[in-house]
């Protein structure tokens, strides 16, 4: 149930942003566009590199990094390197299957939610495109997943807790109508196209769930007390 | 030796593991804790993160219906 509260705070954050009472701050905020031979700034433009090598350079660093990470001892499920490939093959996917319905862009979250929504609340169904569909389908997916390995169930934290979803759902939705995606939009679409916003959208993502947890909880939250001699 | 028992259940991550070490915390060296979770995410990370503490990891139980007992004992 919190998630379902978070998601409809999501909501409203985008709906707020992108077409609502917010919408002033997103103008101003993209109103500083930074740009090289009138194209959106992207890594391998702004250093003047073939973007292959750079694929190079990510794919030999991060393998590297996956291979010495821990196998993960999930106690069921998929294991997260193969997670990590069926998502990469579905984002990669994303991409021709979207084009053909004249979408040309990958794997989005914060677009469907705002179309299925002002759809919602105006009726206005012609920007839902391929994306919307795709989410729709991530809901019975998601279920499928959970209920076949007997994780799924109905859950209903307190209310403070419930209040504190719907408050992280509308910050989360207003960041993501100001930066034009949240972790889906940029992070794996936004990011493998090298693109400078969504690199530093993706770091900032980051940032703000550190903050946010040391806000939440603390220390406790960063507090690492390994003994090298006992870790696995 | 003193046995406690935790129940997050309801909880979502990150949670029950905070809960699990905030309450970790105030025990001493060799008592107990059973935490009933029924988040499946968390019922990974509470014995992943005691094992990288040094905490022995006595019993992780299925109970069904997504929900789990994980029993600690404090190094």
């Amino acid at each position: 149930m919190g998630s379902i509260v978070a998601l409809l705070g999501f909501s409203f954050g985008i709906t707020m942003t992108s077409g609502g009472v917010l919408e002033p701050v997103q103008t101003a905020l993209r109103s500083w566009v930074i740009e090289i031979d009138e194209e959106t700034v992207t890594l391998d433009l702004l250093l003047r590199v073939n973007p292959w090598l750079l694929v190079l350079v990510c794919v030999a660093a991060g393998g590297w990094w996956l291979l010495r990470s821990p196998a993960g001892g999930y106690q069921r499920g998929w294991s997260w390197a193969r997670t990590g490939v069926v998502i990469g093959v579905i984002a990669t996917l994303a991409w021709p299957i979207s084009t053909l319905t004249g979408r040309e862009y990958g794997l989005s979250v914060t677009e469907p939610i705002r179309t299925i929504s002002e759809f919602l609340f105006t009726g206005d169904a012609d920007q839902i495109s391929w994306a919307g569909f795709m989410w729709l389908g991530i809901i019975p997916g998601a279920y499928w997943a959970a209920r076949s390995h007997g994780e799924f169930a109905w859950r209903a934290p307190g209310a403070q807790r419930i209040l504190q979803a719907l408050g992280g759902g509308v910050l989360m939705g207003v960041g993501a109508g100001i930066a034009g995606g949240c972790n889906i939009g940029h992070g794996l679409t936004g990011v493998p196209l090298f693109g400078l916003s969504s690199l530093t959208a993706t770091l900032s993502i980051v940032l703000g769930v550190w903050a946010g947890a040391y806000m939440l909880f603390g220390g406790v939250a960063f507090e690492r007390r390994v003994r090298g001699a006992q870790r696995a | 030796m003193a046995q406690y028992s935790l129940d997050v259940t309801g909880e979502i991550c990150p949670y029950p593991l905070i809960l699990t070490r905030k309450e970790m915390g105030k025990l001493q060296t060799g008592d107990q804790l059973a935490v009933t979770v029924d988040y499946a995410k968390s019922a990974e990370d509470i014995p992943r993160w005691a094992k990288e503490e040094g905490h022995t990891i006595l019993a992780v139980r299925e109970r069904g219906g997504s929900q789990w007992e994980i029993v600690l004992e404090k190094a």
